[in-house]
């Protein structure tokens, strides 16, 4: 009987607890786990945070290369424009138009009446 | 025991790895320095050629406007073609289809082609025409560079005020030469990423925008619509008389602002190379000429304010013919005895040569100075010429009696309408400018050119006095009656030089001129109209004069001044007034 007891002790004391033991392992190997997932995520999540930020700035930088072609083109239209505006409003070209086409003179004295402010 | 030396073996394997970190960390640091700071440029070079490319920005020229904003030279962005002869497959078929588009011989253009060199141009700022042609026939090893071109929207109007610049837009004539600095700008380089396609990236964004680009504007004191009546004038003056050529001036006696500098014959600067060099001259600054009875005014007013004469003062001029030491001068007509009023209405040399016998010689070329004369005004015009008077210790009695007259003397014609634009205020000498102000391209005004006052040359009464006998002058009986303006009071004097030829005076060649000022008591124009070896009409009275009037009056008409309360425009008569009505005529006509 005590030798029953003993060996029954024993078992308890190196099986029993030492499955106590590997539960216990066990249970912190899960929470390593859950951090690394974690940590493995907010990496992850970091690095395709970037990735966007990267491609985002990269396609703004296209964006701006465009617009930049863009507005270099219209700000040769609008000087263009201007010198186009200033050739069309030369004073040789509105007395032709006005004498010729439009028949119109250049007042004379008598015709014209100064009217005081 | 063990304990302790176990803890002293850890304690020295530590400091061991420290040791063995810092000095990597300090290999890192001098490698960092190394690169970051000694190496920096050339790196950033290096970098910037494999992986990032630079876009040239071509700097733009600034504008030139008129006082009113109106463009009178700006610059647009043209295509000029270039060929890489190694890379192009069939040199003599590229040729043929080239040169009819560019207008060149076929041998040139194959020339170009087969040239040693890598890079040639084939022609500089094609037009867009001939680059849509061009780039519709794909060839390969030949493409397009954008480079600025200037163009001058107003053509032939103030063309030699103006100029024009070269091929690489570089002034070199007129205000472009001279404020060639100013508005010329600088080209800036564009940094962006290189893409695998070799497209342009800008990851970074855009740099903040250099101004230095982009020039200087300039804003001048020339008003286009009173440059072109000047210059219409002077054309139909020029014409008329079959003159060689002319020149005009319309200063604000006020501020000394120019508004008008037309010289004929114009040219287009967008087409300069159709004229010779002698027409892209500014004869008004640049040219030098005796003027003539013309002078006669600038003599009476310093006289009158040195107190040597009186208005009143007789003079008896000899008939028409007197001697001075060995030589003889002549009036046009022969007068007994004139008043100093009546000297100047009629334009007596010999009258004016006795007036200028009352000046001691150092005072008479003191006054000429106090002037302007013999000087350059400093109006910021390139080439300007200061006149010239023979030296104090070489003026003989037939000299100062010469200079009296406006001989033996030579001035520009804005030397002369700046001296008449004195007395026309009151006597203060106007420094003349024509750039009212540079501008950046922000809008912001860089410089201001406000009315400088030189000095007061002679009093406001003298000013008076000699305003009163030029108005005789125009008036009935005088030399430069038909430089009446209807409505408006004129005062201005006639002139008619010789010219000098081979060593002495020519019989045939003159320099007509009239100066004046209107509205003569309140006046806004100084005007000098000066007619270059007319053939027909060849006294200034003739053809300077009436081309005086004709300008002066579309002038006063275009800037709204009223014409003066005589009887027939008494404002306070004006509801009794019937106008005329207007009818539709031919514009010679008015």
């Amino acid at each position: 009987m005590q030798d029953f007891n003993a060996s029954a002790e024993k078992y308890i004391h190196t099986n029993v607890l030492a499955r106590q033991h590997v539960r216990r392992d066990t249970d912190v190997s899960r929470k390593d786990m859950a951090c690394m997932i974690c940590m493995s995520a907010l990496v992850m999540m970091t690095f395709f945070m970037f990735l966007w930020v990267r491609i985002y700035s990269l396609e703004i930088g296209y964006l701006i290369s465009d617009f930049h072609k863009v507005q270099e083109e219209l700000v040769q239209e609008n000087k263009k424009l201007k010198v186009e505006r200033a050739v069309l409003r030369s004073s040789s070209r509105l007395e032709m138009i006005a004498v010729n086409r439009l028949g119109m003179i250049v007042p004379r004295k008598s015709q014209v009446v100064s009217v005081p402010w | 025991m063990v304990k302790m030396k176990s803890r002293n073996e850890l304690a020295k394997n530590i400091r061991f790895i420290a040791m063995g970190f810092m000095v990597l960390f300090a290999i890192a640091a001098l490698r960092a320095y190394f690169l970051q700071i000694l190496k920096s440029g050339e790196l950033t070079e290096l970098i910037q050629s494999q992986c990032m490319t630079s876009i040239e920005l071509m700097p733009y020229r600034g504008t030139v406007y008129d006082r009113n904003g109106a463009e009178l030279a700006a610059s647009l962005d043209v295509e000029s073609l270039y060929a890489r002869p190694g890379v192009i497959r069939d040199p003599k078929a590229a040729a043929k289809l080239l040169a009819p588009i560019l207008e060149l011989p076929i041998h040139a253009v194959y020339r170009d082609l087969m040239s040693s060199k890598p890079f040639v141009w084939l022609q500089r700022k094609v037009t867009p025409t001939q680059a849509d042609s061009i780039r519709a026939l794909k060839i390969e090893g030949v493409g397009f560079i954008k480079e600025s071109q200037r163009f001058y929207p107003q053509k032939e109007l103030a063309a030699q005020v103006i100029g024009f610049v070269g091929i690489d837009s570089q002034g070199l004539e007129g205000i472009e030469r001279q404020y060639d600095s100013i508005i010329k700008g600088k080209s800036r380089k564009l940094f962006a990423d290189r893409d695998a396609k070799g497209r342009n990236v800008f990851v970074e964004g855009l740099q903040p925008s250099d101004q230095s680009r982009q020039g200087n504007d300039l804003m001048l004191t020339i008003d286009k619509n009173i440059q072109y009546i000047a210059e219409k004038e002077l054309q139909a003056a020029v014409s008329q008389s079959q003159a060689k050529g002319g020149t005009a001036i319309v200063m604000d006696p006020m501020t000394g602002e120019i508004l008008a500098s037309a010289v004929c014959p114009l040219f287009n600067p967008n087409q300069r190379n159709e004229a010779g060099p002698e027409a892209w001259r500014n004869r008004a600054v640049t040219d030098i000429y005796e003027p003539g009875s013309t002078f006669k005014a600038v003599l009476v007013a310093s006289a009158l304010e040195e107190g040597i004469v009186k208005p009143t003062d007789m003079f008896f001029c000899e008939n028409g013919s007197y001697h001075v030491a060995t030589h003889i001068i002549h009036d046009h007509a022969a007068y007994g005895w004139l008043d100093v009023a009546n000297i100047i209405k009629h334009s007596s040399n010999i009258g004016a040569s006795k007036i200028g016998k009352q000046f001691g010689k150092e005072q008479l070329y003191q006054y000429i100075r106090r002037f302007g004369f013999t000087a350059e005004t400093g109006i910021g015009l390139p080439s300007e010429q200061s006149g010239f008077m023979p030296a104090l210790k070489n003026c003989s009695e037939h000299t100062q009696s010469a200079i009296s007259f406006g001989q033996s003397i030579t001035v520009t014609p804005l030397q002369m309408v700046t001296a008449y634009a004195a007395i026309a205020n009151g006597g203060m000498l106007m420094q003349p400018h024509i750039v009212k102000r540079i501008v950046d391209s922000t809008g912001a005004v860089i410089r201001q050119n406000a009315p400088v006052m030189r000095r007061q040359v002679i009093s406001v009464k003298t000013a008076d006095i000699v305003r009163d006998m030029l108005k005789q002058v125009v008036a009935p009986g005088g030399t430069g009656t038909k430089a009446a303006v209807d409505g408006y009071v004129v005062a201005g004097k006639t002139g008619t030089s010789q010219k000098i030829e081979q060593g002495g005076y020519s019989h045939s060649k003159v320099m007509a001129s009239f100066i004046g000022f209107v509205p003569a008591d309140n006046p806004r124009l100084t005007i000098i109209v000066l007619i270059d070896e007319p053939q027909r009409m060849k006294f200034g009275g003739d053809i300077a004069a009436p081309a005086f009037s004709r300008m002066s009056d579309a002038m006063l008409n275009y800037l709204h001044v009223p014409p003066e309360p005589t009887p027939a425009h008494d404002p306070g008569q004006i509801k009794e007034i019937r106008t005329e009505p207007i009818k539709l005529a031919k514009l010679d006509e008015a």
